[in-house]
Parts: structure tokens; sequence; C-alpha cells
């Protein structure tokens, strides 16, 4: 089933004095249930619009959505109480405590002060939690917008850049803490410019352009189509390979005592080649694109 | 599960949690003691400490017109040529210096316009400082229903309004009877003179109710707590008395006059021979401040909260 589901959304925002802005462009997106859904793109490209769309902030101009099933906005009071949130920076008052500020939101839930000491024991921040908002770092309110989100105990989290702010330390704890959400059944929809960390803890990634989705599906099968055939190959004579390659046409430079080889249609060609002049592999392996080169590859063509 | 009683709960927890509620009571009552501090100096239970004030006064008048009718002529404090002066027949008018029922009630209208100040105070803030702290977004993430929204936030707000109304004007009666009972007379607090200051309490408590919604209503349109408070200046020290000088039959229907009526019960204008009553001017004042509310949520329901 498909947790999150949008068809042709169009976003506007007209302003008094300036141009019209388009935020979201003719967005189709499908986010499976469970899992953590990696949601990238550069800024401006309609990330935090849709996000903002989806929870019912902004109101869309055309195209249709649906939340864990319903659609938006109609349906948003019932399936939003199965839907946790984090959008962009925490906003809490800053002269009340961390805890009184999560028994307010969760006063209207109906939950009690138990859960709130839960996430805040999740987050950390059980010793902090009495004192004043404003006397936080930038990360301790991260992690207090995290707690917020986690309040309901949703099947549904979404997250826009929740390592905002939090040092090496605290990024590594928050994608153990979505890791471990995602693999519980949980799906957790995880907006972030941190590409490094998508790569490792999302199983589905979508890549947003302009507003509109240029790339999306497992994160493997998204790597992978970027691959380029390109591979790496070591053998004893470098030199003697290297010129054996780009004699037969391939695209071949030397990086760091290994060759990176361009051009080839499968693996057993190259083979074939070094081994018919009596050199002989000690390495061959595909070269996989890094999703932050996908993701440049693919937000910086013209569209 | 959300409820309209959830959330009304937990928008009066969040009122009465903040620090700037708690700083405006604190304000309210101290200004009520400060004013009774200076009552109580300047009474007294002696019925003929006035008497004897007025003597003191008529005394020094006399000494001051024989001193004038006895000057050199030319020294420039003499009477004019031909100009008679007679000293003899000077008097000063008996203050009675002990406070009674009339005072009581004149403090009591004073406290409750300064109270309604207050309450607009913290309307504005109640609207404004979610905006500003961006709270508002956080709420609509458990709660997306906005005018379910606007309207506990303003049930809330009303709540706490009245209770801090209701405080205040038990500080006012406390007050006001301890300077009664030590530098007054209880001879003036007839029934009709109760009716008269409960009366002024209970549509204080109503001004504050409506300065509090109004201020709520016109800071969530303007998402700004201070461009609220700017609105209202402006509103009231600028456009009201240009309306009134342009065409002085608006009178009726403007904020401050029937402010006024509801303070004191009854509005006269002698120029226009306008009569606003207590209860027209409460039905005005509720009409206005609830189709502010309507427009703000009516907005707030349609605008992009970003």
């Amino acid at each position: 089933m498909a947790v999150i589901e949008i068809a042709g959304l169009h976003k506007t925002y007209r302003r008094l004095r300036g141009k019209p802005q388009k935020a979201v462009d003719g967005l189709d997106l499908i986010v499976g249930d469970g899992g953590v859904f990696g949601f990238l793109g550069p800024n401006g490209s309609g990330k935090t619009t849709t996000i903002r769309l989806l929870l019912g902030l902004v109101h869309a101009d055309a195209g249709r959505m649906q939340l864990l099933g319903r659609p938006v906005p109609q349906g948003l009071p019932h399936s939003i109480r199965d839907v946790g949130a984090l959008v962009e920076t925490p906003l809490f008052f800053p002269t009340l405590s961390g805890r009184v500020n999560l028994q307010l939101l969760a006063e209207i839930a109906g939950l009690g002060k138990r859960r709130v000491d839960e996430v805040l024991e999740l987050v950390g921040l059980a010793d902090r939690g009495g004192d004043r908002v404003k006397s936080y770092s930038l990360g301790m309110k991260q992690r207090l917008g995290i707690a917020a989100a986690l309040l309901k105990d949703p099947s549904l989290l979404v997250l826009d850049e929740p390592s905002n702010g939090l040092d090496p330390a605290g990024i590594r704890e928050i994608r153990e803490l979505i890791r471990s959400l995602g693999a519980s059944g949980k799906t957790v929809f995880l907006s972030s410019h941190l590409l490094g960390e998508v790569q490792q803890v999302c199983d589905n990634v979508a890549i947003l352009s302009r507003g509109r989705c240029v790339a999306a599906g497992a994160t493997s099968t998204v790597l992978s189509s970027r691959d380029g055939g390109e591979f790496t190959v070591r053998l004893d004579d470098t030199a003697a390979g290297q010129a054996v390659l780009a004699a037969a046409g391939l695209t071949v430079s030397n990086v760091d005592g290994a060759l990176r080889v361009g051009g080839a249609t499968n693996a057993a060609d190259i083979t074939r080649m070094l081994a018919a002049q009596g050199l002989y592999l000690s390495e061959l392996s595909p070269v996989q694109a890094d999703l932050e080169t996908v993701f440049l590859d693919l937000t910086s063509e013209p569209q | 599960m959300n409820t309209f009683r959830n959330l009304c709960r937990s928008e009066l927890h969040r009122l009465v949690a903040r620090r700037l509620t708690r700083v405006l009571l604190a304000v309210y009552v101290v200004f009520i003691a400060v004013v009774m501090l200076i009552a109580f100096a300047q009474h007294s239970k002696d019925p003929n400490a006035g008497r004897a004030a007025a003597e003191r006064a008529q005394r020094q008048q006399v000494l001051e017109c024989m001193h004038i009718r006895n000057a050199p002529p030319g020294s420039g404090e003499s009477p004019a040529p031909g100009e008679s002066i007679n000293c003899d027949n000077i008097t000063v008018p008996v203050q009675d210096k002990r406070w009674g029922a009339v005072d009581t009630l004149d403090a009591v209208k004073g406290f409750l316009v300064f109270g309604a100040l207050l309450g607009f105070l913290l309307g504005a803030s109640a609207g404004g400082a979610e905006w500003a702290a961006g709270t508002l977004q956080a709420l609509l993430f458990w709660e997306p229903r906005r005018i379910r929204v606007m309207a506990a936030k303003a049930i809330a707000l009303a709540i706490v309004v009245t209770g801090l109304g209701v405080i205040g004007q038990a500080c006012t009666i406390a007050a006001t009877w301890l300077v009664t009972i030590t530098r007054g007379t209880t001879e003036g607090y007839t029934t009709h003179a109760w009716q008269q200051i409960l009366g002024a309490q209970g549509r204080g408590v109503v001004l504050l109710i409506l300065a509090a919604i109004t201020a709520f209503s016109v800071s969530s349109l303007t998402r700004h707590t201070t461009a609220a408070l700017g609105a209202a200046f402006a509103y009231l020290v600028i456009a009201e008395p240009l309306l009134l000088f342009w065409k002085p039959r608006l009178l009726r229907y403007l904020f401050g006059p029937n402010v006024g009526a509801l303070i004191d019960g009854k509005l006269k204008d002698s120029d226009t021979s306008i009569v606003i009553s207590g209860g027209t001017a409460t039905v005005a004042l509720c009409l206005y401040t609830f189709g502010l509310l309507a427009i703000a949520t009516a907005l707030f329901a349609r605008r992009d909260v970003t």
C-alpha cells in the first residue's frame, strides 16, 4: 500500500511584490509502506513545499494527493493522527521547557505524560527536558522536534532535514534512530541534503529538480542507472594494460594505480582483450556511482 | 484521539503557562495596590479632616488677599487704581476627605480601563507570539482543521481573561473596601451603590474579554503582535477622531464611544444628543469583536502557513 501518493501536483507562490514563484511543477510521486524513503533535491527544488502541501500547511493549485490512503486536504484530520512531522526548524515556545512544549502537544491527542518522557528519553533529552527551550542548542532543538514528531507513535514520519545543527555523534544517533524506525515497520519520509546519510539509510529515493521528480525508485536502482559502464581494473603492468585497452577504443585513465575503464559493454570484453596480450587481472569491478554523483548529474541536467 | 475539548484544554494550559499572562496579572494587581496606597495616603477617616483643611486654605487665601490689598501703590502687587478688594467673603468649599462608595465606583471604572488595555496586550500576544515562534505550524500537524484551532484559541483566551478579570475585580473590591474601612465611611454603600459597583465590574470583565478577542483577531490578521498594537493605536488615536471630526453622527458606531458607554453604563453626547446605552454598546462591541474574529478565521483557513 502507498502511504503517500502525489499526482500532477502544482504550487505557485504569488507575492505582492515580485514575480510568481513556481515551487512544484507537475510532481508525481508514490511512497510505499515501510522503510526509509529519501526525498532529495537542491535548494528551491520544491521539497519543503511538497511536504507543506502534504501536511495541509499550504494549498495546492492543482493535482491530487493522498496521505495514508486518504485525500489531502479533505481526509487530513483523520490521516494526521498517524503522521508525525518535523518541517525545517522545530518550532516551540522558547520560554517554556521542552517537556511542557511536548505535554501541550500530547494533550491535543489525549496522550499521557509517560509518552512525553519516553520520547525525551528516545532522543537523549531526558536530563534537559525541564530546561527552557531558549537555552537549548540548535542540535537539542532538533532532537526536541524529532521527539515531537515521534510523540504520536506515528506509522508515517515526515522529517525535513532532521540532522540540521547536529554534531557528528548526533548525526550518527539520528541515523541509527531513523534506520531502526524504518526497520520497525514505520515509514520514514526523509528530506535531507546529507546525501551520504541518505545513501546509508534509505531503501528508496526520489530526486526533485525544479519542482519535478527526475528519478525515483530503490536506492540501488537509481544508483545503477547512472553507472555508465565504467570498471576499475588492476593488473601488474598497468602501462601495458592501459595501452591495450586504449588501442581497443576504450576510454582509460589511471586513478591511484588502478585503471578506470569506460565504454566497455561488459566485463568479459576487458578480460578477453587483456588475456589475449598475456596480461592477467588482479581486480575487475564495476564502478558504482555514489548518490552525490547521481544527484548532481540529474539536478544539473537541463529540462 | 483529537477532540475539541482536548484542543481547548491544551490551549488553556499553553496560555496559563506563558510568562506574559502571569506578568500582566502581577502588573494589574500591583497597579491596583499602588493606586489604593495613594488613595489611602490622601484620605482620612476623620469627617472634620476636610473642614480643617478648608479652614487652613481659607486663612491662607485671606492672608494673601490682605497682602495684596495693603501693598503700597506701584509695588507691582497693589490693586489697580479704583479697584476695591474685599477679603471678608472668601470661602473654600469643604471636601469630604473620607473614601466612600462614589470613590470606589470611580476606582472600579479606572481599573477596568487599565485591565482592558492589559487584556488587549494579552490577546495580541496570544495571536502574534504563535506566528513569531512558528508554533502555529507545529499545532497544525496535530489539528489541521483551522477553524477548530481558531475557535479553541478564542475560547481558551476568553476563559483565561475572564479568570484574570475576576481576580482583578476581587482585588479591586478588597483594596477599595480596605481603604473604605480605614480611611473612609461605609455610609454610602447602599444597595443601589453596590448595584452600580458590581454592574461596572461585570461590564469590566465583558470589556476585558472583548478587548482580548479583538486583539487576538487583529494579530491573527497581521500575524504580528506589534503590528496589531500599532493598528489599534492608529485606529483609536488617529482614525476615530478624524471620523468623528468629519461626521460627528458616526459616534454611535465607533469603538471608542461604545467602550465609554459600556464602562459608564450610558453615554450621552452633548453636541449630537446621541445616547448610547450600556446594552446597545455591549451588542455593538460584541458584533464588532466576533465579526473581526470571523474575518480572521476565514482568512486563516484560506491562507498558506509558511
